[in-house]
């Protein structure tokens, strides 16, 4: 990580932790997903700062590019330094649209996210998926977002997005959910956890 | 567009941010409202309270319809999921708000009527600028068309003024291909009570956020089987009172307004630019690139794959420019 981004992420966590620290937070209606299944379902994982963003209509919604840098990749091929990551919703020439649960990647503020490749929205449902190349979507939506920010004692920790909506949690035990496995950890024990299972969970 | 000094404007502008919500928290107080501004990651309503920034969300007029997908799911017969539909909506929209004026008139009950037009075959969440719309409400039996099949029940898109907050168009997916609802007074072992579901999502297609209480249907989370959500309570009769007056007014922002409330629109159910049973047809539809011109839709993944392809052209010829 290039120092000038170490700068940004250090003031950005400061100024998001003077507000907002690590409790139990709302969730939309998705069902909590365990972490290995987060894990399992995603192809790369990373720590990202968005840079640039558009919305646009496609297949009848509006949807948002967001141009993000790669901090540190932590799991899975190389992403190379920016990738694309499409999200639901956004605004289009004074219309706005909103999915609740939807992750929510908003300049200059880092996180880690779980992606995977895009697939191709407006196809018919029972045909088999196309993704769009060069593009991801953030695994579980805003599950698979952990935004970063700086406790108290200076350490970069990442915890659950607000962004995420109603969760149901599953009544059978079936392992442990990625937001308790992940929210709150520092940024290292948060690599650290995903590596230990990444390839377990890819080998499966 | 990116801009000179980008990291440090970012910093201070990270910091101009926490001070503004420094200085706008206030003690998580339960039921809250949708706005035109999304919640960021990293707001945490249950210490920060509702997410105020942006101006919420309203229906003008005193009725909207809502409309079934004529071929509901294997799962829940049509019959069946209007009926749960409608009582969904009802529960909502028979609310007596405490504090009425019934002696000026008023009757207590919220200002808000939903009305369904019927089966639509349309399957397709959409918003057509320019002509007829359905306000969808579509079961997935085939197949989810997002990226997350196994993690989603349910997904509401609401389309808004942005200058005003005022409602055009809400769609509502329910995921049948992957999760297995009920209808049943008890909900079976392994599935999910599709009562509690519609109940809460309604709620989101008539502008409710998520509440800090609990106990509320709006409640951001619950347990597979439970069927608490079925009931409005207390916070939820608030939050929509909070919007839908009994005398018939909205509370907007002073943008829609500068007195923070408007008239309700008549009692006209009918969706923006008119109603249709069939979708738009996309074959003539073009895109907009996030600024002028008026967005349309329809845009196929080749055709975004192509402007992607443009928008990447133009942010890396503005770093190279940069550095």
């Amino acid at each position: 990580m290039v120092p000038h981004r170490r700068l940004l992420l250090a003031t950005v966590g400061l100024a998001l932790a003077a507000t907002s620290w690590l409790t139990d937070s709302s969730a939309s209606t998705s069902i909590a997903i365990p972490f290995e299944a987060l894990v399992h379902d995603s192809t790369a994982a990373a720590f990202v700062t968005p840079l640039t963003q558009a919305s646009m209509w496609e297949g009848g919604r509006i949807v948002t590019y967001t141009d993000v840098h790669v901090d540190t990749a932590v799991a899975g091929p190389p992403l190379g330094d920016d990738v694309w990551v499409r999200t639901l919703g956004g605004g289009v020439s004074g219309l706005g649209q909103s999915v609740e649960g939807e992750a929510v990647l908003t300049i200059g503020r880092p996180s880690l996210v779980f992606l995977h490749p895009a697939i191709v929205l407006g196809q018919p449902a029972d045909q088999p998926r196309t993704t769009q190349p060069g593009t991801y979507a953030v695994t579980a939506r805003a599950q698979g977002q952990f935004p970063v920010v700086l406790d108290a004692g200076g350490q970069l920790r990442v915890r659950r997005s607000g962004a995420v909506g109603a969760t149901i949690a599953r009544s059978s035990s079936i392992g442990a959910l990625a937001r308790d496995t992940l929210h709150g950890a520092t940024t290292d024990e948060a690599r650290q956890r995903i590596t230990d299972v990444w390839v377990h969970a890819h080998t499966q | 567009m990116l801009i000179p000094s980008r990291e440090r404007a970012l910093a201070l502008g990270g910091l101009l941010i926490a001070g503004g919500l420094l200085a706008a928290a206030r003690p998580a107080s339960a039921f809250c409202r949708t706005t035109t501004s999304h919640v960021p990651a990293d707001y945490d309503p249950s210490i920060q309270g509702c997410w105020t920034q942006g101006l919420p969300l309203y229906w003008a007029n005193a009725c909207v319809s809502y409309d079934l997908q004529q071929n509901a799911s294997a799962q829940i017969s049509y019959d069946d999921a209007s009926e749960g539909i409608a009582t969904a909506f009802s529960k909502w929209t028979s609310i007596s708000c405490a504090g009425a004026d019934t002696d000026a008139g008023d009757s207590g009950r919220v200002s808000i009527d939903v009305r369904d037009l019927g089966p639509v075959a349309c399957d397709l969440v959409q918003y057509n600028q320019t002509g007829p719309n359905q306000h969808a409400i579509i079961f997935r039996d085939t197949g989810w068309p997002y990226d997350d099949s196994s993690n989603e029940l349910a997904l509401t898109t609401v389309t808004y003024n942005m200058d005003t907050g005022e409602i055009y168009d809400a769609d509502m997916e329910i995921n049948t291909f992957s999760q297995t609802l009920s209808v049943a007074a008890t909900v079976p072992s392994g599935g999910f009570d599709f009562e509690s579901i519609v109940t809460h999502e309604t709620g989101h297609f008539l502008g409710m956020a998520h509440s800090d209480d609990e106990h509320a249907t709006m409640y951001a989370h619950y347990t597979q089987g439970d069927e608490v959500m079925r009931n409005l309570t207390v916070d939820d009769i608030a939050g929509l009172c909070s919007i839908y007056s009994p005398d018939g007014t909205r509370n907007v922002a002073q943008a829609a307004s500068s007195t923070g409330s408007l008239a309700e629109g008549a009692c006209d159910p009918t969706p923006r630019h008119g109603f249709s049973t069939q979708c738009m047809s996309t074959a003539s539809s073009s895109c907009s690139l996030g600024s002028v011109g008026g967005g349309r839709h329809g845009e196929s993944g080749g055709t975004s794959a192509v402007l992607m392809g443009a928008v990447a052209a133009v942010v890396r010829a503005s770093r190279r420019r940069r550095r």
